[in-house]
């Protein structure tokens, strides 16, 4: 998953940096304990709409909660962890028998999403895409992409490349 | 390259393959009087190599627009051999659909615009990459080699029903 920004940039991101700089002023344990803060919410959102989605999720797809805590117990904390498996390593999963294995397969990711290119338009309730997309759509994402200062200018145009 | 067919690039890293992959999913939107399939193209990425800001460069060097370029390769990320099938499956689906879909588009956009493009190239960027990691070792050689010659076929085969070239673009 990249770390992209978050959609909403002018309004949200100006907002979570003067609520940084606020805590930053205040005690540092504040920094801590970022729930207590009322703003913290609505930053979270920001964040979660490109983030990854916990795998609890996949109870609201149906999935039984006693599954979903084996896949957790498994290492498969996120949908997109589970979504970008192969069947054969879930079936792996002591308690996940191929049927399931499929079940939570198709509620988690979708082939095709709903796409210029698609001509059915949305397919039901699934969580992650994974079908086609068109390139402008990729170059829009990555050019929301973070990137990371190594210090020098011209090793970050080096390393960097085409994103700059 | 030649329509209907497979054609397979192999090479030692940083010799130019995923380069080239950029570079024709760009020439083959060019008009056939000028060497290209006036075509979309769609594009499986299964290491994440993809970058539009190369396909901007050769849109620009073509004197093509970037935008419509961008617009005109559908791009989707495999995460693992079943799921690069899949995306096969999907991959033929939307061929045989885009026909259709873009002629009733550009009539609406344009009633009188000659040019309706489809789909004429598929690349698969490094089909085996995922491959290696999923099976691994000799025990699961049998079932790798089994989804492997299932997976080509079928990209076999769409190259002959829609008549489109395809890469699949192997490292050994």
């Amino acid at each position: 998953m990249l770390l992209t920004r978050p959609r909403d940039q002018g309004a949200v991101q100006s907002r979570s940096w003067s609520h940084l700089s606020e805590s930053d002023q205040r005690v540092p344990n504040s920094m801590s304990h970022p729930s207590q803060d009322s703003q913290a919410p609505q930053e979270d959102e920001a964040y979660q709409v490109s983030g990854p989605l916990l795998v609890e999720k996949l109870q609201e797809a149906g999935i039984h909660p006693q599954d979903v805590k084996k896949l957790t117990d498994a290492g498969y904390h996120t949908v997109e962890a589970v979504a970008y498996t192969p069947k054969k390593n879930l079936i792996g999963i002591k308690g996940i028998s191929e049927q399931k294995a499929e079940k939570i397969l198709a509620e988690g990711g979708c082939c095709s999403a709903p796409s210029p290119f698609d001509a059915h338009g949305p397919v039901a309730q699934k969580i992650v895409p994974l079908g086609f997309q068109s390139a402008t759509e990729v170059h829009a994402r990555r050019s929301e992409l973070v990137h990371i200062t190594t210090g020098s200018k011209n090793l970050d145009t080096l390393l960097g490349g085409m994103c700059v | 390259m030649e329509t209907g067919s497979i054609t397979e690039l192999f090479g030692e890293f940083r010799t130019g393959k995923s380069q080239l992959c950029h570079t024709l999913a760009v020439t083959c939107q060019l008009p056939v009087d000028m060497g290209g399939g006036e075509g979309k193209c769609l594009y499986i990425d299964t290491e994440g190599t993809f970058r539009p800001v190369r396909l901007l460069a050769v849109a620009e060097r073509y004197g093509l627009n970037g935008e419509e370029v961008l617009d005109n390769v559908a791009y989707a990320r495999a995460y693992n051999a079943d799921h690069q099938h899949q995306l096969l499956t999907a991959a033929s689906a939307l061929m045989s659909e885009s026909r259709f879909v873009w002629i009733t588009f550009k009539k609406k956009k344009d009633p009188n615009s000659p040019w309706q493009p489809r789909f004429c190239l598929l690349i698969v960027d490094s089909a085996t990459a995922l491959y290696r990691s999923d099976y691994v070792g000799r025990g699961e050689l049998a079932a790798r080699q089994a989804h492997l010659s299932k997976f080509l076929r079928t990209l076999q085969r769409l190259a002959d029903e829609v008549c489109l070239a395809c890469i699949a673009h192997l490292i050994i």
